[in-house]
């Protein structure tokens, strides 16, 4: 990753709210009396950079956000607020045709190849698509760039008279990676490329995604549930939870000493390298994420998190605060400017690191109490 | 307890037969954690189907297969003998939990339903209780309220718990699962190992059916790994992640991100012939980064090493000591 790189993309307290059962829509929801159901926050309130030529892995559970962020930075659905700015230049204000057309430099990859390609088109045709769609090319110069891409994406151009039910899975991904490095892209979004797919095929696929995105100076946004996989490409690494940014910092800090309760309990549940590594005996991930049309109050992870605090967990939303190590963590047991709290230290033993006092005592002696902090942070 | 000897499976096409499962030996000893590895197309779920001769048509057996179980032989039982044996015996645990329940029966229908259909307890009264009572023990929260849910009002890692509740009901020897966390959450597929590993004991065991390394270490202690309709190796888990001896168990280790970390991922070249389409010789020998000449014309049979681990290569000492049949 190269730190001094400018953001081509960034996003700015992004949110995708999607109305349920209020009284000016949804008559099923009423007859049913779902009425008083608020809306779905899927992403509530995302803020962050995607640098150039980076891999930003996003991770998180089903229902987190991850997908609905992906979609909305490209406005394929519409952003409830918030905004995004590509090269300097704010993508949720631009009218629909201008959008269409920066759309050339920001491609997306859906999960499931089979149904995001049309069974009815060769695959010279699908490749043949976004290059007619946007480029006036002769049809020599057209057939010539459908085999350069199919080239690019390691598959032999004989497939070309194939219909995608006739490929593999892992070469109908490939198609779609072509289509979508079809007009040399800036950023691509990867919403789980990999996800149902063999081992074999998947480490092949990635090794493809890795070499297209040093080939063409890609920024790649990679949406997964798989930490391993995210681990494994990701120059930085984003961990969503009902909709927030838990932490977000480089890749390897971030899974080599997770710092938010959250991360700690996903890294908790890679599975293990081999069968005689010891794993920690912690606390086993409980219950489920919350719906996201119903959160939590204060912070969102309350309810599960081993480490909770007290009151100030239930009460307040905790602001995003950068520590030493440049990542941003999510949680009342940080504060600005700390240091990274070594892996081994159990949280919720923890105590607020500057100061020395315990992060539940307030009294007035032990410096300023994790509230206070709070409170501190959502002034500033 | 299981013993399978020269399984073959075949399903006739238009472009000739093919042989799903070709000639597949195995045993798993009463209480025992199996795993089949393999990647799609493999003929590991064909493996576990044809245990329980589930096989669907126009697949077929071949008549000089042997499952054995319990020391009877299951490919000469009928029908209704079978249905004896699958739930109440060996118990199917299904890929995928959406389609495998009825969206239009409660899950407490459904568990009953199981239990009636295999005898087990005699009134309905006490089959709902002991309904209730697996719900609780999967882990799902208010059992009593839960049971009269519909699947649709469940999660995905629910779901999945309910399909092992309805595999745990009737009391089985062995539970065949076939991929039970694809598609699940890691956090979910944590829970659900933890479940697996709680619900198999001394008397129920567990045959898991993965595309991948990533549950292996965690459940299982013995493994197989199947490559296109063949075993290539059979090995107790830790020394098969400490020192795989057939190539292609190599080859996709590597390939597993959560295993390689940090270094670059293996790349296997080429893909898994599948169909009848197969090449002569070793079947892997085509993506083999050691494969000699040899590897085209002779089928390595699986051959035992000094430590008791089998493994099908030319390649391996084992394979000195006792050359394969010609």
């Amino acid at each position: 990753m190269s730190d001094s790189s400018a953001p081509v993309l960034e996003v700015r307290d992004l949110k995708k709210h999607f109305s349920t059962g209020s009284a000016t829509t949804g008559l099923l929801s009423r007859l049913l009396g779902d009425s008083n159901a608020g809306p779905v926050k899927a992403v509530d309130g995302v803020s962050f950079d995607l640098l150039e030529n980076e891999t930003l892995g996003v991770v998180g559970e089903s229902g987190c956000g991850k997908s609905t962020m992906g979609k909305s930075i490209l406005r394929l659905i519409e952003p409830t607020s918030g905004e995004v700015r590509y090269d300097g230049e704010s993508l949720t204000e631009l009218p629909d045709r201008e959008m269409r057309d920066r759309r050339q430099n920001l491609q997306l990859i859906f999960q499931d190849p089979g149904s995001s390609l049309n069974p009815r088109m060769k695959v010279k045709h699908l490749l043949r698509e976004p290059l007619t769609n946007f480029r006036s090319l002769s049809r020599e110069e057209l057939d010539r760039q459908i085999d350069e891409l199919l080239g690019q994406v390691d598959l032999p151009t004989t497939v070309k008279d194939r219909y995608p039910h006739e490929l593999s899975g892992g070469q109908q991904q490939r198609v779609v990676i072509a289509r979508a490095i079809a007009l040399d892209p800036e950023v691509i979004v990867a919403d789980e490329p990999v996800t149902g797919l063999d081992v074999s095929v998947q480490s092949n696929i990635l090794a493809t995604l890795a070499d297209i995105q040093k080939e063409l100076d890609l920024s790649l946004l990679f949406i997964a549930h798989d930490l391993a996989v995210i681990r494994h490409i990701s120059d930085r690494v984003m961990v969503l939870y009902l909709g927030h940014v838990a932490e977000l910092g480089d890749s390897e800090a971030v899974f080599s000493n997770p710092q938010h309760p959250y991360t700690r309990m996903l890294k908790q549940s890679i599975p293990r390298s081999h069968p005689e590594q010891s794993k920690d005996e912690v606390e086993a991930a409980t219950g489920e994420p919350p719906s996201p049309s119903n959160p939590p109050s204060g912070c969102p992870f309350h309810p599960r998190c081993p480490a909770h605090i007290g009151d100030v967990c239930e009460e307040e939303y905790p602001e995003a605060v950068e520590l030493t190590d440049g990542r941003t963590v999510a949680c009342h047991h940080f504060e600005a400017g700390d240091e990274p709290v070594p892996e081994d230290v159990d949280l919720s033993a923890e105590e607020t690191a500057a100061d020395g006092g315990p992060a539940v005592d307030s009294s007035a002696d032990s410096g300023p109490s994790v509230a206070d902090v709070a409170e501190g942070n959502a002034d500033g | 307890m299981l013993e399978v000897r020269n399984l073959t499976t075949e399903f006739p096409t238009e472009d000739g037969v093919v042989t799903a499962v070709d000639d597949v030996s195995f045993d798993i000893d009463r209480g025992e954690r199996t795993a089949i590895v393999g990647e799609s197309g493999a003929g590991k779920s064909v493996t576990g189907l044809s245990i329980l001769q589930l096989v669907e048509s126009p697949g077929v057996v071949a008549p000089d297969s042997s499952v054995r179980w319990k020391g009877e032989e299951l490919l000469d039982k009928t029908e209704a003998e079978m249905t004896e044996i699958r739930g109440n015996e060996i118990a199917w645990v299904p890929q995928d939990p959406l389609s495998s329940l009825n969206p239009m029966k409660t899950v407490g229908e459904q568990l009953v339903e199981t239990m009636r259909h295999h005898e087990y307890e005699l009134i309905d009264r006490e089959r709902y209780q002991r309904a209730a009572e697996l719900l609780e023990d999967v882990g799902i929260p208010d059992p009593h309220d839960r049971i009269h849910d519909y699947p649709h009002e469940y999660s995905g890692g629910m779901r999945q718990r309910v399909l092992i509740a309805m595999a745990l009901s009737c009391d089985p020897d062995l539970i065949i699962a076939d991929e039970p966390t694809t598609a699940l959450d890691v956090l979910t597929q944590s829970q659900i190992v933890d479940l697996l590993l709680r619900v198999t004991s001394e008397d129920t065991g567990l045959m898991l059916i993965t595309h991948g390394f990533g549950l292996v270490a965690e459940l299982c202690r013995t493994v197989m790994v199947m490559y296109a309709g063949e075993v290539v190796e059979n090995s107790d888990v830790v020394s098969l992640f400490d020192d795989p001896l057939h190539p292609y168990t190599q080859e996709l280790l590597e390939c597993s991100p959560h295993i390689v970390q940090g270094s670059g991922l293996n790349t296997i070249p080429g893909s898994m012939p599948i169909g009848s389409d197969r090449p002569s010789g070793c079947r892997f020998h085509p993506r083999c980064p050691e494969a000699i000449d040899d590897c085209s014309q002779v089928d390595p049979e699986l051959a035992r090493t000094d430590d008791g681990r089998d493994v099908a290569c030319l390649l391996s000492d084992a394979h000195e000591a006792t050359p394969p049949r010609q």
